[in-house]
Formats: C-alpha cells, sequence, structure tokens
C-alpha cells in the first residue's frame, strides 16, 4: 500500500493506493470544532447536499445517475469526535478497469463534485420540496431513538452526564433545533459551512493517484481557508462521587450504562494503551474480565459493550439484564475496573487481548472504510496507522494497563428501568 | 477437486465433496490476510418435527431447539469453551441460527491449519450436560429478552403469522421463554445425533488459502472421526395453503410512528418453465423498479409527505414467494392505499432493466472485494440451490423484458397480507 499525499491551497488529498480491492472508496471530509448549535444544521446539510442538486432535482434522478455509473453509490455521514464535527460525503464506484470507458474515471469523479457545488438553490433558499422531505425524515429518526433501548440509555446517561458538555449532543440536534431550521437559514449556513469547514479529500483504490488528484483538483472548487486549528479533544468534568440517576422505559429488560472519566492521559495511552485495556476489560468478547464475570461466571447478561471514547476522555460499559440482576452487575463491574487498576491482570489475559488485536488490525487492514478512517484520523488528530499500532500493541505490557486503570474516575451510574410490563 | 469458473467474473470456486460425504467450497483470495470459515449445518429452527431412517414417526422437539445446540456446541469436554482455544491465536469465533440452518465461523489470520481443525473438532464433538443446560438457559432468555424488547422483532414475527397457517417462520428462532425452559437435555442430543453430521453439512472457506491444501486438511480431519451413522433425518414439510391467513393486522408497540409491512404471498407453482435463478433475479429487479429510490412512487410519497421510510424485497419462503414492501409513516392508511395501487400495476421498462442489470452485475463483481460476503453469498446459493451458480451474470443478461412481464401476470395481489404496528395509544 502506498500512502501519498497531494497539497493545495484550501484541501489536502490523501491516497492509498492498493490493488487489494475492485472498488474505489472516496470521502470528501469537512470538519470544525464542534459547536453545539450547529451540529443539526451540519447534519441537515449534509443530507441536503446527497439527496439531489440543481442537475438532478429528484433524488430518483441521482440514483438513475450512479446506476448508470455501473452502481456508484455517493451518501453522507456525519459524525462528532470528541470536540470535532465531521461530515464526510462518501463516493464509491468499480475500479475504471472493469469498464470499457476510457473517460469512466473522469466521468466518475466529477460527479459528487458536481452535486457539492451546485445544489437546487434558488434566490437564496433550498428547494422546498427537497427540503421537506430532509426535514421530515431527520424529525422522524429523532423521535425513533426511543424505539432503541441502548441507544436511548445512552442518550439519557449523557444528558444526565453533562446535558452542557458537547459529548452529551446529538448530531442529529434536537427537535426544537432540526423545526427551526428554514430553507433560507440552511442556505446561509452552506456558505459558511463550504467557506469555513476545513477540508481533505481521502481515496483509497488501485488507480493513478497523480491522475485522480488532477481531476479532484480540476473539479473541486473549494474556498476553505486553512486558517484555524481544531481542538479534538473534550475535557468532560470529573466527579468526586459518581452520580447515580434511575429512569423507566418502556422496555421489558433493564439497560445499565456505567461511565468513567478518562483524566490526564498520555499520548502512548490514547493512541494504544487504552484500546489494549478495553480489549483485556471489556471489548475482548467471552475471555473478556467484565463479560466473563457478569456472563460466563454470574449469567446475568447476554451481552456486554464498551466504547472506548477517547476524544471525550471517557470510557462507558453497557449491558441489557433483568431488573433483579442490576445492584450484583454494578459490583461486579467495579470490581473488574478496580483490578485493572490494581494491576491483577494474568499473563493469559494480556496474550489473549495482544492476540486478538493483532488479528483485528490484519483484519481491518483488509478493509477500505477502515483504512479510509485509520488515515484520516491520522491527518486530522496524529493518530498512529494501523502498522504503527501494530508495533505498539506488541509492546503493551500490564503495568501500563495498571497505570492507565488508576486514571480511570467513575462519573456516573445510569439505569433505564422497566416499567414491568411488555413493551 | 472441482473447479467452478464463474462465468464473466473471473473468479473460480473450488469444490470438493469431503470422503463424499461434506461438500466444501472454497475461493481463493491471496491479496488479503484473512481466512474466514463457515461450518454450516443444514438444521434451523423451522425444523421441529423430522423423522429418521426413512421411517414414519415423527420425533417433536421445542421451538428454539437449534439455537440452543448453537449455544451449547461451544463448551468442551474439559471445561473450557472454543472461545477459550481461539483466544490463543487472536481468532474470531461465532454462530448463528436462521430459520433453515445454523452457521459456526471463524475469522483467523494465523495458524489457519490449528484453527480450521478446531471449528471441524469443536462442532462435531459432542459435549452435552445437565449442568451446561440449566446454565445455558438463563443466558438465552436475557438474549432472548434483548431481542424482543426490539419492537421490529415482534412486529416481524406478527407479520409471518399472517402469512403463514403451517410454516414455523412465524416462530421466534430463539424459542419463546416457556420453550427454552421447557428445553431436555435428551431432546438436545436427538437434534445433534443425527443432524451433526457431515452428510447433513456443507463448509465454505474463502480468503488467503490454497484450495488443494484446505480440502486436504479438512478431509484428514474429517477421516479421523468416528462418525455414528447417518440416519437420514428429513425435517416435516407443511402443506402451507396458498392464502394468507389474515388480510389486515393492528398491534401496538414502542415506536414513535407507524410501521407497516404489506406482503403478497404467491405460490411457485404458478411460475412453471421459469428458470429458477432468473425467478429471482427477476423479482429483486420488479421490487426495486416499483418500490425502490429510482421509482415514481418512492419519490411522490415523499415529495407528500407521506412517508419517513420505505424498502422493499422479495423472499422464497418454502412453496412460496413473498413479495414484500416496508414502511415508516404517520398516515398508514394512505400509504397502503398508495402501495396497493402500485402492487396493481407493476411494471418494467426496457432502459430501466438494462440499467438496473448493469448495476447488477458491477455488484457482483465488487462482491468479490470482501471475503465474507463472497462466503456468505455461496452459503445462501449452496442453501437455495444446492450448489454455487456459475453463471449468475449470464443469467442476468438473459433476462427480457417479455419474461419479466410474464411472471408479473402470475402474481395474485390479491393475497395480500399488511400489518400495521402502531404507536402505544398511551404515548
Amino acid at each position: 500500500m502506498k500512502y501519498q499525499k497531494f497539497e493545495f491551497d484550501t484541501y489536502n488529498i490523501y491516497t492509498i493506493k492498493t490493488d487489494k480491492f475492485k472498488n474505489c472508496h472516496m470521502e470528501i471530509t469537512f470538519y470544525d470544532n464542534a459547536k453545539p448549535e450547529e451540529l443539526g444544521l451540519r447534519n441537515f446539510l449534509v443530507d441536503m447536499l446527497c439527496h439531489s442538486s440543481k442537475k438532478y432535482p429528484k433524488r430518483k434522478d441521482l440514483v438513475i445517475k450512479l446506476e448508470e455509473l455501473y452502481q456508484s453509490y455517493f451518501y453522507g455521514v456525519s459524525s462528532r469526535v470528541g470536540n470535532m464535527v465531521m461530515n464526510s460525503f462518501i463516493y464509491d464506484f468499480i475500479n475504471p478497469e472493469f469498464v470499457n470507458d476510457p473517460k469512466f474515471l473522469e466521468n466518475t469523479l466529477k460527479l459528487p463534485f458536481e452535486v457539492l457545488e451546485n445544489p437546487n438553490v434558488t434566490n437564496a433558499a433550498f428547494d422546498e420540496r427537497t427540503f421537506k422531505i430532509i426535514q421530515k425524515r431527520i424529525l422522524s429518526d429523532i423521535e425513533s431513538i426511543k424505539e432503541n433501548p441502548t441507544n436511548y440509555a445512552f442518550r439519557r446517561a449523557l444528558y444526565h452526564m453533562d446535558k452542557d458538555s458537547i459529548t452529551s449532543k446529538s448530531v442529529l440536534g434536537t427537535k426544537e433545533e432540526v423545526e427551526a431550521i428554514t430553507k433560507e437559514s440552511l442556505y446561509a449556513y452552506y456558505e459558511k459551512f463550504i467557506k469555513k469547514s476545513l477540508c481533505n479529500i481521502y481515496i483509497i483504490g488501485d488507480l493513478d493517484m497523480e491522475e485522480v488528484a488532477k481531476i479532484i483538483h480540476k473539479n473541486f472548487h473549494n474556498n476553505c481557508l486553512k486558517n484555524h486549528r481544531v481542538e479534538a479533544f473534550v475535557e468532560n468534568k470529573t466527579r468526586k462521587k459518581e452520580k447515580i440517576f434511575k429512569e423507566q422505559g418502556d422496555f421489558s429488560q433493564n439497560r445499565l450504562v456505567v461511565g468513567f472519566n478518562l483524566e490526564k492521559l498520555t499520548k502512548e495511552e490514547m493512541a494504544c494503551t487504552l484500546t489494549f485495556f478495553n480489549e483485556v476489560l471489556c471489548s475482548g468478547g467471552l475471555k473478556a474480565k467484565i463479560y466473563k464475570s457478569l456472563r460466563e461466571d454470574n449469567e446475568l447478561c447476554y451481552s456486554v459493550s464498551s466504547i472506548n471514547s477517547k476524544y471525550d476522555h471517557m470510557y462507558f460499559i453497557y449491558v441489557g439484564l433483568d431488573k433483579k440482576n442490576v445492584p450484583l452487575a454494578i459490583k461486579l463491574i467495579k470490581k473488574c475496573v478496580k483490578e485493572m487498576a490494581q494491576g491483577k491482570i494474568s499473563e493469559e489475559e494480556m496474550d489473549f487481548a495482544r492476540k486478538q488485536l493483532l488479528t483485528y488490525l490484519d483484519v481491518v487492514m483488509d478493509n477500505q472504510n477502515s483504512l479510509i478512517n485509520n488515515y484520516t484520523f491520522h491527518t486530522i488528530a496524529n493518530g498512529p496507522l494501523f502498522d504503527e499500532l501494530k508495533e505498539s500493541v506488541k509492546n503493551i505490557t500490564a503495568n501500563d494497563l495498571k497505570n492507565l486503570g488508576k486514571k480511570l474516575k467513575l462519573n456516573f451510574i445510569y439505569e433505564l428501568e422497566s416499567k414491568g410490563e411488555e413493551a | 477437486m472441482k473447479e467452478i469458473e464463474l462465468k464473466g467474473l473471473k473468479e473460480t470456486i473450488y469444490y470438493e465433496k469431503v470422503l463424499n460425504q461434506m461438500p466444501l467450497y472454497m475461493w481463493k483470495n491471496e491479496r488479503v490476510k484473512g481466512v474466514y470459515s463457515a461450518l454450516c449445518v443444514h438444521y434451523g429452527s423451522i425444523d421441529q418435527e423430522f423423522k429418521l431412517n426413512g421411517k414414519n414417526k415423527y420425533y417433536k422437539v421445542p421451538s428454539g431447539i437449534a439455537h440452543f445446540i448453537e449455544h451449547l456446541n461451544f463448551y468442551e469436554s474439559d471445561g473450557s469453551t472454543a472461545t477459550d482455544f481461539y483466544a490463543k491465536y487472536g481468532s474470531e469465533v461465532n454462530a448463528f441460527t436462521t430459520f433453515d440452518y445454523t452457521c459456526y465461523h471463524l475469522y483467523a489470520t494465523n495458524a489457519i491449519k490449528e484453527n480450521v481443525n478446531h471449528l471441524l473438532d469443536f462442532v462435531l464433538t459432542p459435549n452435552f450436560n445437565k449442568k451446561m443446560v440449566n446454565k445455558e438457559k438463563n443466558i438465552i432468555i436475557e438474549e432472548l429478552s434483548m431481542d424482543q424488547d426490539l419492537p421490529d422483532t415482534k412486529f416481524f414475527y406478527t407479520h409471518y403469522k399472517n402469512l403463514f397457517h403451517k410454516y414455523k417462520y412465524s416462530e421466534f428462532i430463539t424459542g419463546t421463554k416457556e420453550d427454552v425452559e421447557s428445553t431436555t437435555i435428551e431432546d438436545i442430543e436427538l437434534v445433534y445425533d443425527n443432524f451433526y453430521h457431515p452428510k447433513n453439512m456443507f463448509m465454505v472457506v474463502t480468503g488467503n488459502i490454497d484450495p488443494y491444501d484446505m480440502a486436504k486438511l479438512v478431509e484428514e480431519n474429517l477421516k479421523k472421526k468416528k462418525l455414528p451413522a447417518y440416519k437420514n433425518p428429513k425435517p416435516k414439510k407443511y402443506r402451507e395453503d396458498s392464502k394468507i391467513v389474515n388480510a389486515y393486522t393492528e398491534l401496538e408497540g414502542n415506536v414513535e410512528n407507524a410501521k407497516v409491512k404489506i406482503s403478497v404471498k404467491t405460490p411457485l407453482s404458478v411460475f412453471k418453465n421459469v428458470d429458477e435463478v432468473e425467478l429471482r433475479l427477476m423479482f429483486s429487479l420488479i421490487m426495486n423498479s416499483n418500490f425502490g429510490p429510482t421509482s415514481d412512487l418512492k419519490e411522490d410519497l415523499m415529495e407528500k409527505g407521506l412517508i419517513n421510510y420505505m424498502g422493499a424485497n422479495r423472499s422464497f419462503i418454502g412453496d412460496y414467494l413473498i413479495m414484500t414492501v416496508t414502511i415508516e409513516t404517520k398516515y398508514p392508511k394512505d400509504v397502503i392505499k398508495e402501495i396497493k395501487e402500485q402492487f396493481k400495476k407493476l411494471e418494467m421498462t426496457e432502459e430501466n432493466l438494462r440499467r438496473k442489470v448493469n448495476s447488477n452485475i458491477a455488484t457482483l463483481v465488487l462482491m468479490f472485494d470482501d471475503i465474507m460476503n463472497v462466503n456468505s453469498t455461496i452459503q445462501d446459493e449452496v442453501l437455495t440451490y444446492g450448489n454455487v451458480v456459475d453463471n449468475l451474470k449470464e443469467h442476468l443478461e438473459n433476462i427480457t423484458l417479455e419474461e419479466i412481464n410474464k411472471v408479473i401476470k402470475k402474481v395474485d395481489i390479491k393475497n395480500m397480507a399488511v400489518t400495521v404496528l402502531n404507536p402505544k395509544k398511551t404515548k
């Protein structure tokens, strides 16, 4: 795999040339410091821009064009990572080698830029028809979060943790925020978004990347200036004593979310040790400490999950279980975390986690999206590339995990309690 | 070893019937590091009654037993689990159960020989006792509580209850809590002893392998096993009435907007002389063209603000074709009316057909980027057709507008079941 960077005044193109895939994958990523009041606007805008354009005014027109380009895909993804908001326009297309058309590369690469730069706008307002479709869909997405107990429990837990922290904000925005957006205000925001957000383009495939960079540069008339820094990390408040929250939900199983602050992690801990720590504690399947304790030894649940939210300096553990088992589950989770901080980590646990992580890294290196995602965080937040991560994984010790374990501070325990009726 | 060339795709599937018992399908990709192996048993959640050795007696077991065995099979004789073994290599092992089969799968990037050998060993070595059966009951009950908390689960099974009189597709794959509690070790052994036999299984291995070495490895492993005599288990085939059960059903659930499923049930017997592969492809194209993102209907419903989501698919279940449209809406009555109208005038244009055929061919080419995708596609084809289809591209190219119009005419759109999941009234 050959990594390359093409630098332009207002954006960079990062490429990975590899013959592993017949598909080519491109992400046009706009990113900036996350502002709570703008999250919903950005997400709305991404959906709007991917839905249609001046040339393709209806969704079906755009999908027909994508089908003509041999089932290319064009869609948007908005996410908040720590203090950053990232809005990516993703474009997948078949390698030109499989298409009998010498102009295919140029024609296919033009499309996403043509769509992004020519939205369906009249008199400084987005087309009303599309605007209403998207607004309705986003409002429905916001409402439907209550249908999934896992997502709902997380959302509520973060709200209780600190409703003012950017960590607790949904990338969709709130119902009130989305309802307040107009087709005029959205267009005004589009102008700002295009000019002010930082922008990188990432592309992976078996392509002549010099040629790709030339075509993109010819078709992308980006004006956003690289004139400010983006701060990736959020410092969430810590507590002297954990807060305990309990709410009732219309579900038959209780949901438990336990949140920890990660205090003053070193660069190496952020880059690799935390991932290793998570593998030993919770994410390493049935062999992980918490999994083994809750499921295998005590039959309290089917599965336990964890989220290593390092850019928020937070770590979360989640479990769905019967109401009567909640107190014991909390006790066991605390015990497992304490064991990590005390360095009660066996050689076997270290060995299993190390091997699992190395396999995981081999697997993700066979996946286009993972490779691009890794390259993105390498360029934006100075994260390690997979090869560097592999080397680090080989050298982590139990003592490293013990030191990190001491930096986990319990912040909250949130329980979404079953009302006791059938959902 | 047979080398099956996939025509027009420049790909080869390697096939061997190991010891003349177990079909083994392989696809080699040297550009990746991983190897994905799937060991599949033709025993799924619908197989609750079966007979042995051609005799007339039917054995009946509780619903959910296929899934129960999938859980128990991970326990090994020395008190460890298969997960313990794979952790030594950092490999990922897991399993799933569907209506039709059970699959044990493994992703490994090193020690492939040891990994694959152990997959065959742990799946084909029974090790059940009462204590583990009781322990696993608690874990499975938590799993099914988790699944059944999702409104879509109840919605899905209720809809199938409206479609099928006798087919077991309307029963939870996991069984109910009562089914799980009533399952005994004797039930488990009865199923395992008769269905977990290489003659009733198949294996698919994709990734960075030498197919000849892999076939040898599997053969040597099976040779060492003392396999019981095969009793040729035959699950009961239910004669399903061609009519749907309920034309319209409403239920309530923890949803914010109503969800609607509209299905048309058509017996496959009406499509005489139509190639099976092409029939499946044609109905995918028909559903996509009439209800998918390029359809006028979807565009129109979105514009009127009547839908938040609409998806369409077709499935072939037992002896029936089921064409389904799923919608999320605040206006179920209006939308149902519009969907019914579209079913009455199913159509396809030559331009649409050619464009969709070309895009489907591109999808076929791109499928080979992912060893898991290739593996699961081979599994699907083996389950559906009994073998891999070597000329899928040709089949797609053969489809004509005339044929499409012919099969559309065979669909009895009056045989339609509608299920509406409404938000709870107390909300």
